[in-house]
């Protein structure tokens, strides 16, 4: 027992490892001007999609290294697998579809608290040639993203076989589940951490460059990986996760595109602390389910 | 099920084409940042008059070769498309010619799962292909002087085409499933002989100053509005053909020639 645990140590350490190596090590072209992350307008560019797009693949290379090299081998499914099956029996196909539109849900709450909050609905858009030119296709727009999103879901896919199919089961056998929610988060959001210097998700002129941007995406990442990890549980497939990850990627939502960034704090239209709280209560809420269903068992399934 | 659709799998593992296709994949990768750097260039001294012409001549040369380079990227992505049907045909085939059927009638697998795992293949391989196809335009799009145009155009039909090579596929299954891949082979020689003898008259009788006229690509950004509705009532049309096409083919599938399926 104590030898299978020293093994899934040493094979969560060699898969961190190669998961960050394979990221981190690549972002010294942009350190070093190589190539740009994003534009001047604070825009990632071409190269920086490319980028992002093949490291989103890395976290599922590592993890196939890694069982490779340790002879865990990789089954397709059951126990220690790869979680790719998929099973809609015993209601999980709900599951599946929260997975799906739970970002969307998001996104609108977090766009209305922030209207709400700091009055930030854009009266003058409904005149402007942009909304003109669109409108017909308002209404459909996050039915369009969200099937945009699953359709194209392999780099969700490539993240979630890292991180939620691997990493967090290992975390979970050593530390318990809320301790593994919380480290799985920080781990997943350090991964992110070399993209988020070189302008990923904030741009290079937010207030408190380059640390603020690290610290809200930790606290972005740990309430995430709750959600994530509790729909990989709850349907024993990797599939929900990396559906709602690529949907999250997509900020399908109609109430964004009426929201003025301008007429929100710096801070919030940056870092969106109130447009996130909706993520926050997800997180905890899925926690706290997590540790009554699963919190007694040592298996992840 | 799982069985099934692994012993697919490895079937198509030799397959040239898909290690032609992964090594084209990695020249494309390959080239996107080898050649980035290159460019046509020239110096000039004293000769301003024609500096402007010649400019104007390099950055053409510039733009024609990343329009090269997208085109051939598109030209993979078509191939991509076309070689889903080719592989689902090959694995059909090769089911026959191993008399794979009757081997199946020893192994605890129902016809259910039989038929399902081929149904599943189809859409595993159209979403690995799609993936792929993904990658191969942000490839695309990230190299400079690329046209926003082509990439934009691709990118509003690559689902559709997809979309309609599924829609082709669960068309042909439950015929490859019922009545085996020759039958399925003449059922496609008479579509193309009906497609033929409607292209003829339309050759012969009709103005061809309209595809001198055409603009395709205009046609999409035009049109937009419409195809993204196109998009979402297609998922729903291939979803709703391939139940029915799922059901057909469950009660229609036997062994030919012998034995028949396990109850589920």
């Amino acid at each position: 027992m104590t030898e299978k645990k020293n093994k899934d140590s040493l094979r969560l350490v060699i898969f961190v490892f190669l998961s960050f190596a394979l990221v981190h090590i690549p972002c010294l072209l942009f350190t070093f001007g190589k190539y740009d992350y994003v534009d001047d307008t604070g825009s990632i560019t071409g190269t920086g999609h490319l980028f992002a797009a093949l490291f989103m693949l890395m976290p599922a290379l590592a993890m196939l290294v890694t069982r490779k090299i340790t002879g865990e081998g990789a089954p397709l499914t059951g126990n220690g697998s790869l979680l790719l099956g998929i099973d809609f029996r015993n209601k999980k196909w709900v599951f599946f579809l929260l997975a799906c539109l739970m970002p969307w849900i998001i996104n609108e709450i977090g766009a209305a608290a922030d209207m709400i909050v700091f009055h930030g609905f854009d009266r003058q858009m409904i005149n402007s040639e942009q909304y003109v030119s669109i409108k017909e296709l308002i209404p459909v727009l996050p039915a369009i993203s969200i099937l945009s999103a699953v359709i194209a879901s392999f780099g969700g896919l490539g993240e979630e076989l890292g991180w939620r199919t691997y990493m967090m089961p290992k975390l979970e056998k050593k530390t318990g589940i809320m301790p593994s929610v919380i480290i799985g988060g920080i781990i997943w959001s350090a991964w992110h951490w070399p993209l988020i210097y070189h302008g990923h998700s904030f741009g290079l002129n937010y207030p408190g460059y380059p640390w603020a941007g690290p610290l809200a995406f930790t606290f972005f990442c740990v309430f995430e990986n709750a959600f994530l990890t509790y729909l990989t549980k709850k349907t024993s497939s990797v599939w929900p996760a990396a559906f709602a990850h690529a949907v999250n990627n997509a900020r399908p939502s109609i109430l964004l595109f009426f929201l003025n960034n301008e007429k929100l704090p710096e801070t919030e239209a940056i870092f969106g602390l109130v447009s996130n709280l909706p993520l926050l209560i997800l997180g905890v809420i899925c926690t706290v389910l997590m540790v009554r269903e699963f919190g007694n068992r040592k298996t992840f399934q | 099920m799982k069985g099934l659709l692994y012993k697919d799998f490895l079937l198509m593992k030799g397959k040239l084409i898909l290690t032609a296709l992964a090594a084209v994949l990695l020249l494309i990768l390959v080239f996107r940042f080898a050649v980035a750097g290159v460019k046509l260039e020239f110096t000039v001294e004293n000769m301003e008059d024609v500096t402007g012409v010649l400019k104007s001549g390099v950055d053409a040369g510039n733009n024609a070769l990343s329009v090269s380079l997208q085109l051939i990227d598109v030209s993979v992505i078509i191939l991509m498309i076309m070689t889903v049907p080719y592989l689902i045909s090959y694995i059909f085939t090769r089911d026959e010619k191993t008399n794979n059927g009757n081997y199946l009638l020893s192994l605890p697998v129902s016809k259910k799962q039989y038929v399902a795992s081929k149904y599943i293949l189809v859409l595993i391989m159209h979403y690995i292909f799609y993936s792929v196809s993904q990658l191969i335009l942000i490839i695309d799009m990230s190299r400079e002087n690329a046209s926003s145009k082509i990439a934009d155009t691709v990118q509003t039909i690559l689902l559709p085409l997809f979309l309609v090579s599924m829609l082709i596929a669960v068309f042909e299954l439950p015929v490859m499933i019922s009545q085996g891949v020759e039958k399925a082979k003449q059922k496609w020689s008479y579509i193309f002989i009906a497609i033929f003898m409607l292209i003829i008259p339309a050759v012969l009788f009709v103005n061809p100053d309209f595809i001198a006229r055409a603009d395709p690509i205009g046609f999409v950004i035009r049109h937009q509005s419409v195809l993204v509705y196109a998009q979402l009532i297609g998922v729903a049309v291939v979803a709703a053909a391939s139940i029915i096409s799922y059901r057909y083919s469950l009660n229609h599938c036997e062994i030919r020639e012998r034995g028949v399926w396990k109850d589920d």
